[in-house]
């Protein structure tokens, strides 16, 4: 019987989407929330007795909020019939996202989601929103087009999202054990000692902002090492006698960086010749739009081309 | 910076963070699916963008 229990709190939460779904603005819709956010969260309540007890009970709370949250916006941004709230919403899907980032120590992806997403993708789609409805309001002013109040058959929708949902549950509640332990303490140390020896400029920065006494050797490699669960850096002091200090271990960010660096330069120089070729697509294609602009102008003031031809072997 | 967080946050469970994933996926499924609006439809993909990234960071620790 424990085992059908999940599958009935997805069901509850997929019913409360439906009814969100197809119900008009009003107690309806609202009590499809109710009994969708009601599902989900006995769902995540069954999903947190599976792992047998959490060991920081803050962040588990505090992902769980954002969880929460991102969802509630992901159902508002499809059920909003203007298209510029649904943008909105994702902007708090993106931001709460983020939040749950935080919470799961992908600092960097955070900032990079933040700044990506909300700032630049949503930004574009905001623009291309406002300039598409112009065209399509200017003949119902201020009516919501019936591709937008009207959804294409929610209720098909509704199942194959259910669906899914169900095979992410089976796989999610039978699965997980089988999966191999996550790295522990010593292991994530020794990717640390690693990493700074292979970071030898950070190392030697490190060292000399700690003010302590000490000849830094020409090559910096395999000079950190762990003593007692501590990245330390051993070397000599002026006097010839051993000192070991300190460091501090690789941030989020350096983890991310070198990872990128050393593992898959292939894709980010591909990425890279992507991105410059796009760079030049944009800057051909606006290029052409201009030159059109000023032969329209000309063409319009009723100027003759030897003028521009003129100016053009000038500056030429 | 990374020592404190790894003794900090090390608890948010695998599976909730799937769920999440798993759940975002399956409302930019609906929303796909159920939208007539094409920069809804667009907007949609992204979500199930989130979704994968959220899978993979879970994954990824």
């Amino acid at each position: 019987m424990d085992a059908i229990l999940p599958y009935i709190a997805t069901l509850i939460a997929a019913i409360g989407l439906l009814l969100m779904l197809i119900a008009r603005p009003g107690p309806a819709r609202v009590g499809g929330g109710v009994v969708g956010l009601a599902g989900l969260a006995w769902l995540f309540v069954q999903a947190g007795a599976l792992s047998g007890g959490v060991e920081d009970v803050v962040a588990d709370v505090l992902f769980l909020i954002f969880a929460l949250v991102a969802i509630a916006a992901a159902v508002q941004m499809i059920v909003q019939q203007r298209p510029v709230y649904s943008a909105l919403f994702f902007v708090l899907v993106v931001m709460s996202v983020c939040g749950a980032m935080v919470m799961l120590e992908a600092f960097f992806m955070a900032f990079a989601l933040v700044i990506v997403y909300a700032g630049a993708i949503l930004v574009t789609y905001m623009f291309v929103l406002m300039l598409a409805q112009q065209a399509s309001d200017s003949d119902s002013e201020g009516e919501i087009p019936s591709y937008d109040r009207i959804s294409r058959d929610p209720v098909s929708a509704v199942f194959v999202a259910t669906l899914f949902m169900a095979i992410v549950v089976a796989a999610t509640f039978s699965g997980l054990s089988d999966l191999a332990p996550a790295a522990d303490g010593q292991a994530r140390l020794d990717a640390d000692v690693a990493l700074l020896n292979s970071l030898p400029e950070q190392v030697r920065r490190d060292v000399l902002s700690t003010g302590v006494d000490v000849v830094l050797p020409e090559s910096m490699r395999g000079t950190v090492s762990a003593q007692d669960g501590e990245l330390r850096f051993t070397g000599v002091d002026s006097v010839g006698s051993k000192v070991a200090v300190p460091v501090s271990p690789p941030g989020n960010t350096s983890h991310v960086g070198w990872s990128l660096v050393a593992m898959f330069p292939v894709s980010l120089e591909l990425a890279g010749v992507i991105l410059l070729m796009a760079m030049f697509g944009a800057v051909v294609l606006a290029r052409r739009e201009v030159e059109h602009a000023e032969e329209a102008l000309a063409k319009a003031t009723g100027r003759d081309d030897s003028e521009f031809s003129e100016s053009k072997e000038d500056s030429e | 910076m990374s020592m404190l967080a790894s003794e900090t946050f090390a608890a948010v469970s695998l599976a909730h963070a799937l769920l999440l994933s798993g759940v975002l996926m399956a409302i930019g499924m609906a929303g796909f699916l159920s939208r007539r609006n094409l920069i809804v439809m667009f907007l949609c993909t992204e979500l199930m963008f989130q979704a994968v990234i959220v899978a993979m960071v879970a994954f990824g620790r």
